[in-house]
Formats: C-alpha cells, structure tokens, sequence
C-alpha cells in the first residue's frame, strides 16, 4: 500500500506550527506571546498555499480515510481564512483581554480538526475531526481569564457538545451495524443496493442520529439553544471563528456525508433539512429582533444564516452545493468583520456590547462606525455587497431546483432581519453618543482585519465571478461532470 | 450463544439511561456521568455489530478503542472545566441548562 | 439456555441496574460509585464478545482513569455531594418520558432486523490484529487521536491553573 504523505501536507503544516508555537511558549518569556502569534499566522498562510498548490483534478485519498480533493483544498482556504482572521484579532485580545498565549496554539488545532473533517471519507475520521475541533473550541470558549461569563459559557458547549458527540456515534454505530463500513463511498455503494433493504430501517436511524448530532454542532432548531449563551460569553475573537469556522466545516462535511453516503434517499433528507431550514432561519430572526446586546444579535443572526445556508442542502443539487460555498465565503468575511468591531469596543471588564454603546459612533470613530455600517448590510443582504450575493445564489438555486416556497420565506425572512441590522447602522449614525462613552482605539491587526473583511465584503459583492468559477470546480469531485 | 440483538437490546436500553442522565441531571458532574454511559452504549453496538456481521475486518473493534481515548480526553477537559467553575463560584449547577426548553 | 447466556442475563441486570441508580441517585458520589459497577459490567460483556483485550482496557481507561477523574472532582468540590441537593432539574418527567420513547424505537429497530442467527468463529488474531490495525490501515486515525490528547491535555492546563 502506497502511502502519500504528500496528501495530507495542509494538514501537516499545520500541526508542526502547532508544535512550534508550544515550544516557543514552554521556552519563551512573557514577550514571546506576539512571537507565537505571528508564527501561527505564518502557518496558517503555508498551508493555505499548499492548499492551492494540490489543486488539481486528481483527488488522492490516504488509506481511505481523507482525501485531498478540489472539495476539501477549497474548504481548507475556508477555514485558513477564517483562522488567519481570529489569529489577528488574537494578537489583539492577548493584551487587551489578558488571554492566554495557547489561544494561537488552540486555533491552529481547531484548523486542524476542520481541515480534516472537510476532508474526511471515512466515518472514523469525520469523528475524530469533529472531536478535535470540539475539545478544542470547549476550551477557547471558556479561555478569557477572570470573567465568569466565559468560564461559564465553556461548560455549557462542553456538555451540550459532549451529549451532541456521544449522539452522533450512537448514529454511526448504527450505519455500521447496518453496513458493516465506515467508509462514506461504501456506505454509498452498499446502502443503495438490495442487500441493505432489510437493514435500511436501521440506517435511517443512524442517519437521523448523525443529522440531530451535527444539527448540534452547528446550531440548528430545535438543536439550537446553547448558542447564544456560548456566542456571547466566549471572548469575541473565539466567536467570530467558530460561528464563521467551525460552522463551516461542520456544513461542509454533511455535504459529503449526505452526498456520498446517502444520495439514494436525498429526497427524503432533502425535505427533512427544507423544514429544519425554515425553522432554523425563522426563529433566529425573530429572537435577534429583540436584542439590546449587539453580540448577542449577532450570535442569533449567525442561527438565522445557518438557516439560510442549509436551504442550500436541503435542495439536493449542484447549484445548492455551490451556493454554500460562496455563502460560507462571504458570510465568513461579513461576520467576522462585525465581530472584529465589537472587539474593538470592548475592554477588559467592560464589554461594551450593548446598542447604546454604539450610538454616535460615526462621530467617535468614523472609520469603525462605516465598516460596522457595512457588514450590517452585507449581513441584512443588501445588494453590492457579498451578502445580497451569497443570499441571492442560495435563494435562486431553491426556486431552480423546485423549492420556491422555501425561496419565498426566506426573503420574508431577510427582510425582517434587515430591521435589527440597520437599526445598529442608524443608532451608529444618527444617535447622540453618551458623554461618559469608553474611547475606542484600534490597533493595527485589529484594523487590518476590519479593513481587509469590509475590502473583500465589497469586492466580492460586485465581482464574484472568478470566486464562482473556482467553486464550480471545488465541488466537481464530490456531484461529478 | 448470546444473540446479537440482546447486546444491541442492552445497548440501547444504557443509551436511553444516558439519556435521562443528561437531560435530567442538574449537576454538571451528573450529566458528564450520562455522557459516559451513552459512551459505553455505543461501544457495545460497535463491537457487539464487529463481532457478529464483520469478524474478518477489525474496523469496528479498532473504532470502539477510538472512543474510548477520545472519551478520556473529554472527560479530562470537562473536569478541568467543572474544578475551574467550583473555584469561582463554589457551584457546579448548571439549572439554565435545559436541554428540551426552547 | 447455554451458560453465556445465563451470565449475559445475570451481567446484564447488573450493568443497567447500577446504570439506573447512577442517573437517579440523590447523592453524587454514589453515582460515582455505581458509575464504576457499570463500566465494569460492560467489560464482562466484551469478555463474552470475545474481546478480553478490550475488556482489559475498558477496566483501565473507565474505571482506572474516568471513573476516579470523576471521584475526584466530587471530592474536590464538596457541596455536590451534599445528600440533601436536589439533583433532578424541573424537566425530568419529560426526560423520562424522551428516554421510554426512544428505548421503545430503538428496541423495535433491533427486534425487527433479521440479524445473523449466530456468529462465526473468530477467523483473525484480535489482538495482533489490532496492533497492525494502528500502524497500518488506522495509521492516520491513531495519529489524529494523539493530536485530540494533546489538544486535551493543553485545554486541561489553561482551564484548570490558577487565574
């Protein structure tokens, strides 16, 4: 058996700056925190670049158990992206937060979990993944030093996540009693056959256990309830990166679960996601209407996007592949801007999160109020920006492929989202600020990632069609031609 | 011989106890306990299902030491969790947890 | 009725007994205490699936590392175990009735699959077989599961060191 180390190279650049950055911290000093940070971001780029430099048509598998193909390199950029992202807002959080140096060392490990869960073929690894990333993500959620509010939320997502594991292996279980394989293609090959009738009970459980586990992980109703709890008490930095991150592995890897494992019952899982999706995006919008805290909005807003993106699954088809993938894009640039905002208002002992803490911002800091303006429309969906794009594709890919009516209340949907979104935007614009109002400053990272994310934000809202073409090719190896 | 559906019975009826632990536990170190059980329970249907259908291919077996390591490495973090919240708050509580309330 | 079956039966009663007053105990190190009882009995199943190996690390990883993690952390934070807590949530009658529910599907599911009426001799060498396993087909897998320890071990430390 040939072994191709070569196919796992993102992976393995990853897990030696892993390595590198611990060494650095058990041998360095106070000063070599930034050090740390820095390093992780170098890797973060390497093996963003040996990602695209594996691009090719052929799809290596190692042992069966991940493979690097177009699917899973672009969802690596995704993710690298998304990690870069949290890395620079991290060099930031460090010292303002007093957070520990092992942030940078645990978001390159929750990378590693992603990139390997969007890679993944083979049941064993899609759990093993998982659980890296979990664990790891427990952690960053509980890392912000003496606020209770973090602490807390870390052991609410470490329990609800435990249970959400142990649920999703009970469902593998199953598929395996019912197959006797964890490989995805031969769970493909076998539960389409006739051999698999008599079992096929036993593997619609195991799928219903798989679809409730990851409807977990990344937040569905009625799956829902931890998030807005967890979102708002971890340190904003860990927020922007698993609600844009690991939402995004998670979306990714039941793709190709349900692509390549299920495609015989994808009317079945179809209809089932087309209500969880309506629901999902439903009640997001509605519990984010009446939030005073800007963070917690937006971790409600971030439920209301999931919904929108799994219409994209629940249409079962090419172009709802596709319109994922951009939407994960854009709404990773969107959302972690915004978050990269209300990290710059907080404080150490202050989070400074509430709406009237944002009132009058344009005259207090301009610069910040516009980019923050600009990622509430993307986010409402407003055309010109990568939000109205993203929100458009899935929404038309629905109407193609025979789910107007889920089209429909999605656009009812985002147009009362765009009430609790401009309302931040013109509390910002046209309201008095508090004459005891904090100072905000900005540091540079910190206004690097809200330059480059409000940039990309516009760019991709009106040029997206060298993004588009680079994702038609991603997802030929996972739906053929 | 034991049939195999009367581990899969047993497997399932620890699964539902877990359950209940985890839903019904006010207690982190409880539900972290229910946890545990659903661990086991799948740990029976994997080498339960490995031995009767695929005994030729080690997958199944090689999946349940999986998941026991993985097991241990949750259970180390959320106690360090739990420790860490006594410290604090001398509690470990966790009402506002309510796995069926919307 | 064999005399596996007998013992199934006998472990069986045990392992789900002890598993019930886990989740019902009013005292939380008495949970902790049968928590053990219940991992053990599992690994006598696994000796009657013919894996005394796993057997042998079911006794060391859950009752030799988890179950006394969790004495542990009980003692370490006293009030838990105070008998006169509460420990049931508002909800558990719902939770109970979740649970009979899903025992009662997942029962139906198992008794209405025809099922290999027995099983086959076992054809390869577990153990050895195991071993190969890690370092062959699972290679990555067993790599992956060190980078989950490790990631355990360094969230240990910075949740549970003095702030």
């Amino acid at each position: 058996m040939a072994i191709d180390l070569q196919v796992l190279a993102p992976e393995a650049i990853i897990l030696a700056f892993v390595l590198i950055t611990l060494f650095i911290y058990a041998l360095g000093s106070k000063r070599s925190t930034t050090l740390m940070g820095w390093l992780a971001l170098a890797g973060v780029v390497l093996a963003g670049a040996a990602s695209l430099y594996y691009w090719g048509d052929t799809a290596p598998t190692f042992q069966g158990m991940v493979a690097a193909d177009g699917y899973g390199l672009f969802a690596n950029l995704v993710f690298l992206l998304a990690a870069g992202l949290a890395i620079l807002m991290g060099l930031e959080a460090v010292r303002r937060f007093d957070l520990p140096a092992e942030v940078f060392v645990l978001v390159l490990i929750a990378t590693l979990g992603m990139m390997l869960l969007g890679s993944a073929v083979n049941l064993v690894a899609v759990f093993l993944a998982l659980e890296i990333l979990s664990i790891a993500l427990y952690v960053l959620t509980a890392s912000e030093r003496d606020e209770w509010r973090s602490l807390e939320a870390g052991m609410k997502y470490f329990i609800l996540g435990g249970f959400a594991s142990a649920f999703l292996l009970f469902g593998i279980a199953m598929i395996y009693g019912a197959t006797g394989t964890f490989s995805l293609a031969e769970i493909g090959a076998k539960g389409g056959s006739l051999w698999a009738l008599r079992d096929a009970p036993l593997l619609a459980a195991g799928l219903v256990f798989l679809l409730i586990g990851f409807a977990f992980k990344v937040a569905l109703v009625p799956f829902q309830m931890w998030t807005p709890d967890v979102y708002e008490g971890a340190p904003s930095l860990v927020t922007a990166f698993m609600s844009a991150g690991a939402k995004a592995a998670g979306f990714v890897a039941l793709i190709r679960i349900l692509e390549t494992a299920f495609p015989y019952w994808r009317a079945e899982w179809g209809w089932v996601l087309a209500v969880i999706a309506v629901l999902t995006m439903s009640w997001g919008n509605m519990a984010a209407l009446g939030q005073r805290s800007v963070k917690r909005m937006l971790a409600y807003s971030s439920i209301a996007h999931a919904g929108y993106i799994v219409i994209g699954l629940a249409v079962a088809a090419r172009t709802g592949y596709a319109s994922v993938l951009f939407y994960l894009i854009c709404y990773t640039l969107m959302n972690v801007g915004a978050f990269a905002v209300v990290m710059a208002m907080g404080r150490k002992g202050e989070p400074n999160e509430d709406l009237d803490d944002y009132t009058g911002l344009i005259r207090r800091k301009p610069g910040l109020a516009l980019a923050m303006a600009l990622f509430m429309l993307a986010l409402a969906g407003i055309p010109l920006t990568a939000g109205f794009l993203a929100k458009l594709y899935v929404f038309s890919a629905a109407v193609v492929e025979g789910y107007a009516w889920l089209a429909a209340v999605a656009i009812v949907n985002a147009v009362i989202s765009a009430y609790y979104y401009l309302r931040v935007a013109a509390r910002m614009f046209f309201g008095e600020a508090r004459a005891e109002a904090a100072p905000v400053h900005v540091s540079a990272p910190l206004g690097f990632v809200v330059a480059l994310t409000s940039l990309a934000t516009v760019f991709l809202g009106v040029y997206p069609a060298p993004l588009l073409e680079f994702i038609q090719a991603a997802i030929r190896p996972l739906v053929g031609f | 011989m034991v049939p195999l559906s009367w581990f899969l019975v047993l497997g399932a009826a620890l699964f539902c106890i877990g359950v209940y632990g985890v839903l019904s536990r006010r207690n982190a170190i409880g539900i972290l306990m229910g946890v545990e059980l659903i661990l086991n329970a799948v740990n029976i249907n994997l080498i339960a299902f490995w031995r009767y259908r695929t005994p030729d291919h080690l997958t199944g077996l090689v999946f349940a030491v999986f998941v026991m390591a993985i097991a241990a490495a949750e259970a180390a973090v959320g106690l360090a969790l739990i420790i860490a919240i006594y410290r604090t708050r001398n509690t470990v509580i966790v009402e506002d947890v309510d796995l069926l309330k919307m | 009725m064999s005399l596996p079956q007998i013992l199934f039966l006998v472990v069986g009663v045990i392992t789900l007994g002890a598993a019930v007053a886990v989740v019902t105990s009013r005292n939380v190190l008495h949970s902790a205490f049968l928590l053990a009882l219940t991992f053990f009995g599992v690994a006598v199943l696994y000796v009657l699936l013919d894996t005394p190996y796993l057997a042998a690390a079911q006794v060391l990883v859950y009752i030799g590392a988890i179950s006394v993690l969790i004495i542990f952390a009980i003692m370490l934070s006293r009030k838990v175990a105070a008998p006169d807590l509460v420990q049931r949530n508002s909800q558990w009658l719902l939770s109970l009735i979740v649970a009979v529910l899903l025992f009662g599907v997942l029962a139906y599911l198992t008794l209405q699959t025809a099922w290999p009426a027995a099983k086959q001799a076992l054809g390869v060498d577990a153990i050895g077989g195991l071993g190969e396993a890690f370092v062959g087909t699972y290679a990555l897998p067993f790599e992956v599961v060190s980078v989950v320890l490790l990631v355990a071990l360094v969230g240990a430390i910075i949740i549970a060191r003095e702030r």
